[in-house]
């Protein structure tokens, strides 16, 4: 067993490695005519490449900010640093918009990881299993009420719901000012769509109360309608 | 425990592509005329959500095979036993035809590394990759075929050849094999082997399904080198061998596959469509040679 041990451990040092360290492999790898390093460079590649393409699926509004050489500058040196733990790429890449918040590169255009927040909130969702909704007339008279699986909440101090609408083309750039003030926006599934809504007001503090899982109080419960209303209330029951 | 192998219905003369989500509305909406569709079974494991929606449209109207691309099957730690158990609730979920997964590795103490990593081909390795089939087949009750990977470098202390480490396999665990084509052409290229010697070595009665893709040729260091990129049409070489290899062991369920730099859906179905003029052509020659 320890063979092969050594060998798979070494390998992914390798792959994760810089270009052309063989490290551990040297000696164990046979180049006829193409050197080792190079034919490791092919699955060192694969490696970046495959990751990157599938993430910079999952993110083209971050892309329409920043374009698409920084994106994929970007997404090599996080699939480097978190490579995924598990074969399916669908939950891969939850902790970008993390690392972007600390990509020296990314300083200039501090709002992309929110917008990279908005943009994996609707990837989850897509893959989610659509809860049941409390309808307004179905409003509890009392107890306690809690955000549906169906929501995420974007928190942010940049005006992201309109970033976001300027990255898809729903505004012009020019309309929209990073430095505006926050914004916070609801990521919702519902009947089987996903859409961004932009909250204010009363509604958006008893959403991020909600979100945060805490207690609201009766000032801000006075906006549970409004929040059942956009189906963002959970009816404790998960749809088959 | 029995395994039950669902290829022993099978005319051998399937044909499918692989499923990709740009193509699901297509799929649905046209009903193109395949046999079955595969779909990596990684890309399916949540859930709920609308690509489970389109796979159960899409297994409604076709035969499915169920193509697993992160077991890492050559991994020194053994299984995943969670992993396995996603799998296995797909199987249950959809009753696959086919279920397939790879002779090679990518998981190494809790990193995923996402690409079908070589092996050295060993006794040490075979008897990992004999315990790990063994499991996989267990835990779902269901033959599984093992493909051949596309190899870019060999290990200096490997000492099987790769169709006889796979020939061994299919002997000791009752696992059939998935004899990817256009892999057997990119290693070989690659590692210098003869493809043909390769196909001709082959247990006819083990092979299950055969794959078809295309892959991209590099200059690396003034030489050529072959990558499987499945990003465009199958070469002619590799139709060359896939004739040679129905000659040789009859009619096969055969998938084209096209994963990046993916076609318009008719680009797809005009490869499936050369593969089944292909596979009727030399299975009637074939049948005429025999008597």
């Amino acid at each position: 067993m320890a063979e092969l041990a050594r060998l798979q451990a070494d390998f992914a040092a390798a792959i994760l490695g810089p270009d052309a360290d063989v490290g551990g492999l040297g000696g164990r790898v046979e180049g006829d005519g193409i050197p080792a390093p190079l034919r490791l460079n092919v699955y060192r590649n694969n490696f970046r490449q495959g990751l990157g393409t599938a993430l910079a699926e999952i993110f083209p509004v971050v892309q329409a900010f920043v374009g698409p050489a920084f994106l994929k500058a970007a997404l090599r040196h996080f699939v480097v640093a978190y490579p995924p733990s598990e074969p399916m790429l669908y939950g891969y890449g939850a902790g970008f918009a993390d690392f972007l918040d600390h990509f020296p590169p990314a300083a200039q255009v501090p709002y992309v990881a929110d917008v990279a927040r908005v943009e994996w909130a609707m990837h989850e969702l897509q893959n989610a299993v659509e809860e049941g909704v409390l309808t307004t007339s179905a409003l509890p008279e009392a107890g306690r009420v809690r955000l549906s699986g169906n929501v995420r909440l974007v928190v942010s101090r940049y005006p992201v719901a309109s970033l976001w609408m300027a990255g898809t083309g729903q505004l012009p750039p020019e309309a929209v000012n990073p430095d505006a003030g926050g914004q916070t926006a609801a990521i919702v599934l519902s009947d089987m769509e996903i859409r961004l809504l932009p909250l204010e007001g009363g509604i958006k503090t008893l959403a991020e109360t909600l979100w945060r899982d805490e207690e609201p109080d009766a000032a801000q419960l006075v906006h549970l309608p409004a929040l059942a209303g956009r189906g963002m209330l959970t009816d404790g029951e998960t749809q088959a | 425990m029995p395994i039950l192998k669902r290829t022993e219905a099978s005319a051998g003369t399937e044909i499918g592509v692989g499923l990709k989500s740009q193509h699901y509305q297509d799929v649905v909406a046209t009903s193109p005329a395949l046999s079955f569709f595969e779909v990596h079974a990684e890309n399916y494991m949540m859930k709920g959500g609308a690509h489970r929606r389109w796979l159960d449209a899409v297994s409604d109207r076709y035969a499915l095979s169920l193509h697993g691309v992160g077991m890492s099957l050559g991994s020194v730690e053994g299984l995943d036993t969670a992993h396995v158990r996603r799998f296995r609730s797909l199987v249950d979920a959809y009753d696959p035809w086919l279920i397939s997964e790879h002779l090679a590795w990518s998981r190494t103490g809790g990193t995923y590394l996402n690409d079908l990593l070589p092996l050295p081909l060993t006794t040490e390795t075979f008897e990992i990759l004999v315990a790990n089939v063994s499991t996989l087949q267990d835990a779902i009750g269901r033959q599984v075929l093992v493909e051949n990977p596309s190899a870019y470098l060999s290990f200096v202390d490997s000492h099987i050849p790769e169709v006889d480490f796979l020939a061994g396999l299919a002997e000791r665990t009752g696992c059939g094999l998935l004899l990817d084509v256009n892999n057997v052409f990119v290693s070989a290229s690659n590692m210098g082997w003869d493809a043909r010697a390769y196909l001709d070595a082959v247990p006819a009665s083990a092979v299950g399904e055969i794959h078809l893709a295309g892959h991209a040729l590099k200059e690396v260091n003034g030489l050529p080198l072959r990558i499987d990129d499945h990003g465009s049409a199958v070469s002619e070489e590799v139709w060359d061998l896939f004739r040679h290899l129905i000659r040789r062991v009859g009619p096969r369920p055969t998938l084209v596959e096209w994963d990046t730099d993916i076609p318009a859906l008719p680009i797809l179905l005009a490869e499936a469509e050369k593969a089944a003029v292909i596979l009727a052509g030399e299975t009637g020659r074939r049948k005429a040679a025999h008597g």
